[in-house]
């Protein structure tokens, strides 16, 4: 009896060690390429890092200070807000609608499915090529459509003008990001129950009812996990509106991964790059925990 | 009866109007690349005799673009770097993927967890200490690099969507296999791996994709056009004081194929791979 348990036993061991065994590689890969340069990066931010080495000076939170304090930094910050804002707004409810049609069945619909993701899975060095030739200002097929067929006298200078410089950034950015939320949305609307919507029809309701009383609340948690997502990887976005505008025209597209990537390799200032990373992500960290904590009691309260 | 069909009309017709519409608004743009970079100069910034179609084709574009640039050398690159962190992160992912969803081990649920987290890193937050790590491994400006800095986030991308895969296959069939005495190892490749090709396959196109299309890790650890993989030989292009459009376009056509070719090929698994991620 005692010497089967014992046999047991190390059996159970043994699957333990081997699973372990198994996640070991992962666990060296990560700690290796993500782990000790988190713990790296945010120690940075705590030194004086200037010109082309990593040694200098342990300065405690002056790097903090001294970048928090630039009115670059407000400008960054609150650009950084509209983009990120901006884009999740429009991606989520373009991404709502494309998903709610090609729920439809209509013939010729996984066509219509795969170029509609199209622009998610191209780089975003292109989709900012594509966007520059079609608003350049002389040859651009934007600013001709105006000019020829609607009436324009002039172009629109779209990314040279501070005031439309967002606009077209946030348009280019929902145009590249919002078939991810459709994929979502379409992955989990297909996964409805028919019957739920069955019941509905006995009883009469009408399409928007359906819609507002039965997809609607299907769609909560996925609703929930997409803008949770999009917003953390729209409000870190570095590729897109640094090849768009580089920041400009003057600051106005000026966001804080471009400021961060700025200070760390056109101004030398590793340090102070360090420390606006580190904002940047207990911001994102910060305002994601309460969203999450707002929606766990709003689902407990129910 | 009649104002039945009437309505039933009208909503195909929303339906397949708005269909039309996102499609169009989707592709519009690289089908726009693609005509210009097949139009002559003349042709190209006229915008005459048609506004989109070409009147007469040409490769001048394409010839200029492979034989007067490094695109080549971009194009080599950008492959070997992708493939590269490919063979690195499949294998690894789908043992760690097995595991985590077979078998019971301290601190199991909070690796999964730190996972996410780490998928979740911004890369504006690593690609400083990356650089100093790369430099003081002397491979900054090296495809070795860019492989070790993928990694970074392709890895926990990578587990994180294989688990959702692994944790739909029954373990019963594993456990009769092991019954008739195969090896744990054995049952893995035998039994569990055929199951899960298609997810395989899946996370694998989805991490060539984001190789392929990475830009700020290229940027900030190579710095000779030797070394430039595409996103970052194309941003050149365009920052040009004189930008020669239909090249650039022919260059943005032959970027887009291989991502193109590849979507269409594991488009059917997409919709269950982002499922699986988004519900994990």
């Amino acid at each position: 009896m005692s010497l089967k348990t014992r046999e047991k036993l190390t059996r159970k061991q043994k699957e333990v060690l081997f699973g372990i065994l198994l996640v070991l590689p992962s666990v060296v890969v990560i700690a290796a390429t993500a782990a000790y340069p988190l713990v790296k990066g945010i120690s940075f931010s705590f030194y004086k890092l200037g010109g082309f080495t990593y040694e200098g000076p342990f300065v405690g939170f002056s790097n903090y200070v001294r970048v928090m304090r630039s009115s670059l930094f407000m400008e960054a910050f609150t650009n950084n807000l509209i983009w990120a804002f901006g884009t999740l707004a429009g991606q989520i409810f373009i991404g709502l609608v494309t998903a709610l049609l090609l729920n439809r069945s209509f013939r010729g619909r996984s066509i219509a499915q795969g170029f509609v993701l199209f622009p998610y899975i191209i780089p975003g060095i292109i989709a900012v090529i594509v966007w520059r030739w079609m608003l350049h200002d002389q040859y651009g097929v934007i600013n001709l459509v105006l000019k020829r067929w609607m009436g324009f006298e002039e172009s629109i200078h779209w990314l040279a003008t501070p005031a439309l410089a967002m606009t077209s950034l946030t348009l280019v950015g929902i145009w590249k990001f919002f078939p991810f939320v459709t994929i979502c949305f379409l992955a989990r609307l297909q996964i409805i129950p028919p019957e739920l919507y069955d019941a509905a029809k006995v009883d009469g309701a009408s399409s928007w009812k359906e819609f507002w009383h039965i997809t609607l609340p299907q769609l909560r948690e996925v609703f929930f996990v997409v803008v949770l997502l999009r917003g953390i990887f729209m409000y870190i976005k570095f590729d897109i509106p640094w090849l768009l505008t580089e920041g400009g025209p003057g600051t106005s597209t000026y966001t804080l991964p471009i400021m961060s990537y700025v200070e760390a390799f056109r101004q030398m200032q590793r340090g102070r790059s360090a420390a606006i990373a580190c904002v940047l992500f207990i911001t994102l960290v910060g305002v994601a925990l309460v969203y999450f904590l707002a929606f766990e009691r709003r689902e407990s309260a129910e | 009866m009649r104002s039945y069909k009437l309505r039933k009309g009208l909503r195909r017709g929303l339906l397949y109007g708005g269909v039309i519409f996102f499609i169009l608004v989707s592709i519009f743009p690289l089908v726009e690349a693609l005509l210009s970079s097949l139009k002559p100069p003349a042709e190209l910034f006229k915008r005459s005799p048609h506004m989109f179609l070409p009147a007469s084709v040409t490769l001048l574009h394409y010839k200029e673009l492979l034989g007067g640039t490094r695109f080549l050398v971009y194009y080599l690159n950008t492959t070997i770097v992708t493939m590269g962190t490919l063979a690195l992160v499949i294998p690894i992912s789908a043992l760690a993927a097995y595991s985590l969803t077979r078998f019971e081990f301290p601190g199991r649920e909070l690796y999964r967890r730190l996972i996410l987290f780490t998928y979740m890193l911004p890369p504006i937050l690593l690609f400083l200490p990356l650089h100093a790590v790369l430099t003081r491994l002397g491979l900054v400006n090296t495809r070795a690099g860019l492989i070790f800095a993928y990694t970074s986030f392709c890895l926990p991308f990578a587990m994180w969507l294989l688990r959702a895969f692994f944790v739909g296959i029954p373990i019963s069939l594993e456990e009769a296999a092991m019954v008739d005495g195969a090896t744990r190892l054995s049952a893995f490749f035998r039994i569990v791996l055929p199951q899960v090709i298609s997810g395989v396959v899946a996370v694998s196109v989805f991490v060539c994709v984001v190789c392929w299309n990475e830009y700020l890790y290229a940027l900030v650890l190579t710095s000779s056009a030797e070394m430039s993989t595409l996103p970052l030989g194309l941003a050149n292009f365009i920052r040009m004081y004189t930008i020669d459009w239909g090249m650039v376009m022919a260059s943005v056509v032959l970027t887009s194929v291989p991502m193109v070719i590849l979507y269409i090929f594991v488009q059917r698994h997409m919709l269950k791979g982002f499922a699986g991620a988004v519900k994990g």
